[in-house]
């Protein structure tokens, strides 16, 4: 006889493993958000109107901003329930530590420290969306914008003149934001921190979310993990170019 | 003390048939209303326990380890014996009863023989059948080896790891049962008494190891599958643990006890290191397939033995058993062991070892195929010993290993007390006076699968027993008399330890009750022993109370029976005039060194009675009879 | 050649002393002279309990039996490691060649709710038996079989399944893992039967009862460290974790048979 869905739904979701697979799933999200986004960023790379063009695309396409935004508003909550839960639990198995610390043989300090790289990065995603989503973060530089003139896109200081133009004529500057923002060395100094620790986090989340999923058996688990650190290199790489070339004065405006 | 052996009429192979038609059953509706305490969790205790709770009884099974699982037939390596004849090289029950009787020097019951031989292809199926992963052949078959001296290929395995797999298999038959609420577990139990009323066994009176707490358990029937009693020596390659408490005990009940003296050495364990050493570590057989035993021609020779030339090796086993070689049978190769030793010849920092040498092996073979077949085993040596036998012989010598004495059983493997039942290495076995390789496995599993839950279901539809609780002043009075021991054990506080007194009497056991035998050195191992037993009751010291976790008192209760019942098989083996399979007695042996048989005299069980503490036990004696397998010397030249 | 040698060792011996379940515990240290290197780690303890029993002390208590590796009774923390520094090798098979002369060797029981400690290194396993009796069993009563030789099983799988099946139960994955997670003791009985075709009925069943019975004993869950298969005496892979996640995940899937 078998069993009704809703039952199963929350045997999963309450046991140990379903958590993991909660945390895997919404891992998989997440770290594909992050690449993507890394990706999209590079184009600051190429100019300054192609970063405003793709950030215009973005804001531009209600469906796919506010859906990404949903979806990534989920897993982030799930990502977060299912650690809270885990930890508690695992906390709960070992409430009397070895008094000699354990001795290591495999496990690396970014995945002893997962938790951690966790919290710090969840404090810059806020951070991160004060700042360039939302512009509670240095306002002066959320506020700036780009006005079409003849089919050109040119910067535009004056309020008055943005305010008086038909929307269609106006973009938001991001290029400027970007640039601007990254100049603060403070700013850039915390977003390298935070991928540091993202790259951490993902170094061995990926890893790990392929074998929560089953993917890493017998020489997977290798490949799974070269997976693991190539991925995670490659987003610190990419990321930390973004504060390192303002400043360094190669992206300027 | 009456010995039926209650052995049915009939041809041999029609006598297990035809008692199990003859025998009552119980009503379907009715074995729920039986309960039966089954004492072991091992091969055998472990597959009763199971099998009687499928069948539908009430089941309270105890073990002394912390979980069923760990019981000591989890250490058995080489394998376990079916005349399945899927070799297609002649096996056959015949060949395989065969074996065993004539193995056994001729000192078993053949019609249970026989029954072991016809079960064995059941056990194979029954274990496949819960996954037990035994090897295979390309094809997908079930694989096969030699093993033990066996001419045919008789024996499956699982790795060197056949008696944990087999116990994983019966554990886990076991647990299904725990959890169905059939069986009630009580890991970390220790059975210090047998109750019997109105001259049945009704109970049994036990330790809970984790409190402390002495607490009685009534039932129907008790089985008893509570293994060997080789650590009786202390230096066994037994666990620990393994004790002879359980089966002593219902001893003292009377039920009587059979051919103490047969006690198995095998000859391939790794030698004593030191003084402090705790227990011995067996070598699977199976080695000898492969390695060849040998010793320095002149006594102490001092070069690597590598450095020493083919010319100046004996390879003793090669030389005096050219047809059998290094595969002679267990008791065969030790005394061959000994002897080289005494000689002076041995090896090694005691000069008590000899070569297993597998450097040949690996010149024909390779390393690769070596280690294929060998690896966990040579890594194991190594652990243990410090040298890699890759490049080194491994140094070997004889350790006691099982023991084919126990509890004497009938056919439908009861005790003379009635609804005492006794199963696996605990009774006097089908294995005479010399167990072959791979069968100890086999005999457990035939007892607690196939045998015991049926013939048990003849005494309980039979006995007619009124209901007992632990209320019954029997009950009552063996609680006290185990509180008592304990609180005299504790209340000693003496100056030396309780495995001080083990060692001295495993010393005496192994000097003069061990691979050979004399009459004067057993009369002088008699005269020891008491005087070691009163010195243990007047100066051992027990730490902690009563009321706790407390290991010195298991310790202390088993060895105090050690100190009974080491003396009890010094008699056996002085009262037995001859030689037979392991036991030796130096005074009866062929001009070419084997164990002379007197069959005029000793065809038979020599069942000890209890008659009182401080008194002679009673010889009974079971004559055997051999009407298939013919008396004849056994020649492996 | 021979690693044998007469040199003994003197060593700082720092073990955990709990009298009983309730009672909380401390380390305890003890020096213990002439150690062979010959000896094995439980007969270094046992020589130390003939010391502490001749000195009137109270000796310490731990579990062991078979001292030859395959009971899984032998259980402690050595230096901050599951059965010690030995790969592959349970405490009684780690000997003193593997320590040198004024070692310091701090000696702990396992740690984890589900494994309670008795009294000083001895805990409680009882929560593994009862994993095991939630399904980790083929259910077929003695004698309903039919031929060994009737169900083919290619060598490979044979083979897979017996690395999986040579779980000796000891605990030292729970220990070792930093989450006291059962997965890798669990995932190997899951795994053995699953590479069997005996174990195909009752396969959705068996996975889903495991599991919840682990989380109901209180064990901690799997963050892929990999520390357990690394203390694993038997050398059990990583891959039982692995098989556990894919069963249960088809298992949930399936829902229960």
């Amino acid at each position: 006889m078998s069993e009704s869905s809703p039952g199963r739904m929350q045997r999963l979701l309450y046991s140990s493993i379903g958590a993991k697979f909660v945390m895997g799933v919404t891992g998989v999200i997440l770290v594909g958000f992050v690449l993507v986004h890394m990706l999209g960023n590079l184009q600051v790379y190429i100019s300054s109107d192609t970063f405003n063009s793709y950030a215009q695309l973005l804001k531009g396409t209600l469906p796919l901003l506010w859906g990404t935004r949903i979806t990534l508003l989920v897993a982030v909550a799930l990502h977060i329930w299912a650690a809270v839960r885990l930890t508690r639990v695992n906390w709960a198995a070992r409430p009397q530590r070895y008094a000699r610390p354990q001795r290591y043989a495999r496990t690396s300090y970014a995945a002893l420290f997962m938790r951690g790289s966790g919290v710090v990065v969840l404090a810059f995603i806020i951070f991160h969306l004060l700042h360039f989503t939302i512009g509670v973060v240095q306002p002066e530089n959320f506020g700036l914008h780009e006005v079409l003139r003849g089919d050109v896109w040119v910067r535009e200081t004056s309020e008055q003149v943005v305010n008086a133009l038909p929307a269609h004529h106006v973009r938001h500057d991001a290029y400027s934001m970007f640039v601007l923002g990254f100049q603060n060395w403070i700013v850039s100094a915390s977003y390298i921190v935070a991928n540091l620790l993202l790259a951490r986090h993902l170094s061995h989340g990926v890893a790990s979310m392929l074998a929560t999923l089953g993917y890493s058996k017998g020489r997977n688990r290798v490949t799974a993990e070269r997976l693991s650190a190539a991925i995670a290199g490659l987003i610190l790489v990419g990321n930390l170019s973004f504060p390192i070339a303002v400043l360094a004065g190669v992206l300027h405006l | 003390m009456e010995l039926n052996a209650r052995i049915p009429d009939g041809p041999i192979a029609e006598k297990w048939d035809r008692h199990r038609f003859e025998m009552k059953l119980v009503n379907p509706a009715n074995k729920r209303k039986f309960k039966v305490i089954v004492v072991g969790t091992g091969l055998a205790g472990g597959s009763a326990a199971a099998t009687l709770a499928e069948l539908g009884y009430q089941v309270d099974c105890f073990c002394f380890q912390d979980s069923p699982r760990r019981a000591h037939s989890i250490a058995a390596q080489g394998g376990i014996n079916a005349a399945k004849n899927y070799q297609n090289d002649g096996d056959s029950i015949y060949r395989l009863f065969y074996d065993t009787v004539k193995g056994g020097d001729f000192r078993a019951r053949e019609a249970n023989v026989y029954r072991l031989a016809q079960v064995s292809v059941n056990i194979i199926d029954q274990c496949v059948a819960q996954g037990v992963p035994f090897a295979r052949e390309y094809g997908g078959t079930l694989s096969n080896r030699s093993f033990g001296g066996a001419q045919v290929s008789r024996t499956f395995y699982a790795r060197g790891q056949t008696g944990q797999q087999l116990l994983l298999g019966a554990y886990q038959a076991l647990e299904r049962q725990i959890g169905l609420g059939a069986v009630k577990m009580f890991p970390r139990t220790e059975m210090l008494d047998l109750v019997v009323i109105n001259g049945h066994a009704r109970g049994i009176v036990i330790r809970d190891l984790l409190t402390g707490e002495v607490r009685a358990h009534a039932a129907d029937a008790v089985v008893l599958a509570t293994g060997g009693y080789g650590n009786v020596f202390y230096l066994s390659t037994n666990a620990k643990g393994s004790n002879v408490t359980a089966t002593y005990r219902a001893y003292k009940k009377g039920a009587g006890f059979a051919n103490p003296c047969f006690t198995q050495i095998h000859p391939t364990c790794i030698p004593v290191s030191g003084s402090y050493q705790s227990k011995l570590t067996l070598m699977s057989e199976s080695l000898r397939n492969d390695g060849r035993v040998w010793v320095p021609v002149t006594a102490g020779d001092a070069r690597r033995p590598q450095d020493i030339p083919e010319a100046e090796r004996d390879y003793y086993l090669e030389r005096r058993y050219p047809s059998f070689g290094n595969l002679v049978p267990r008791d065969v190769a030790s005394r061959a062991a000994k002897q080289v030793c005494d000689a002076g010849r041995g090896v090694g920092p005691s000069k008590m070892s000899v070569f297993l040498d597998f450097a040949d092996a690996i010149k024909r073979l390779g390393q690769k195929v070596v280690a294929d077949r060998y690896g966990n085993l040579f890594d194991m040596y190594e652990r243990i010993a410090g040298e890699n036998p890759y490049e080194t012989p491994m140094r070997i010598y004889p350790a006691v290993h099982y023991t084919m004495g126990g509890l004497w059983v009938d056919y439908n493997l009861m005790s003379t007390i009635p609804g005492l039942h006794v199963i696996g290495e605990a009774n006097f076995s089908d294995h005479g006076a010399n167990r072959l390789g791979a069968s100890a496995l086999m005999q457990g599993l035939a007892d607690g699968y196939f045998i015991l839950p049926y013939t048990i279901g003849d005494y309980l539809a039979t006995a007619k027993q009124p209901a007992v609780t632990t209320d019954h002043p029997e009950f009552k009075k063996s609680i006290a008399d185990v509180e008592a021991q304990t609180r005299r054990l504790l209340g000693i506080n003496g100056k030396h330890t309780v495995d001080d007194f083990h060692r001295e009497l495993g010393l005496v056991l192994w000097d003069h009750c061990g691979m050979g035998r004399t009459e004067a050195g057993l009369k002088k191992a008699l005269g020891i022993i008491p005087e070691i037993r009163e010195r243990f009751w007047r100066e051992v010291r027990v730490p902690g109370t009563g009321a706790e976790f407390n290991q010195n008192i298991e310790k202390a209760c088993r060895v105090a029976d050690y100190l009974e019942f080491g003396e009890l098989m010094c008699l056996d083996a002085l009262t037995r005039d001859e030689s037979c399979g392991g036991h030796f007695r130096e005074e009866h042996q062929q001009p070419d060194g084997e164990a002379k048989r007197d069959d005029e005299h000793y065809a038979h069980s020599a069942v000890w009675e209890y008659t009182g503490q401080g008194q002679a036990p009673k010889l009974n004696k079971e004559p055997l009879a051999f009407e298939h397998v013919h008396l004849a010397t056994r020649v492996y030249t | 050649m021979s690693t044998h040698s007469a040199s003994t060792m003197k060593l700082t011996l720092r073990i955990w002393r709990q009298k009983d379940r309730k009672s909380p515990g401390a380390l305890q240290t003890y020096k213990l002279d002439a150690v062979s290197p010959d000896m094995s780690f439980l007969e270094m303890l046992d020589v130390l309990n003939d010391q502490l029993t001749r000195a009137g002390d109270d000796p310490i208590s731990f579990d062991h039996d078979c001292r030859e590796g395959i009971c899984g009774s032998c259980a402690m923390m050595i230096n901050g490691r599951a059965h010690g520094p030995r790969k592959a090798t349970t405490v009684c098979q780690l000997h003193m060649r593997s320590f040198k002369d004024g070692d310091e060797v701090t000696i702990e029981p396992w740690r984890a709710e589900p494994f309670p400690v008795i009294k000083d290194l001895s805990v409680s396993r009882s929560s593994f038996d009862r994993i095991i009796a939630a399904g980790g069993f083929v259910s077929i009563n003695t004698g309903s079989t039919v031929d060994a030789n009737a169900t083919l099983i290619g060598k490979r799988d044979a083979d897979e399944a017996m690395d999986y099946a040579s779980c000796i139960g000891c605990g030292a994955c729970v220990a070792a893992c930093p989450n006291a997670a059962a997965m890798l003791f669990t995932g190997a009985k899951v795994a053995h039967l699953v590479k069997l075709p005996q174990g195909e009925v009752e396969r959705t069943g068996r996975v889903l009862n495991m599991v919840a019975q682990m989380d109901k004993e209180g064990f901690g869950s799997c963050t892929n460290h990999g520390e357990c298969s690394e203390a694993c005496p038997k050398e059990i892979p990583f891959d039982a974790i692995v098989l556990l996640n894919r069963e249960y995940m088809r298992a949930s899937v399936l829902g229960k048979q």
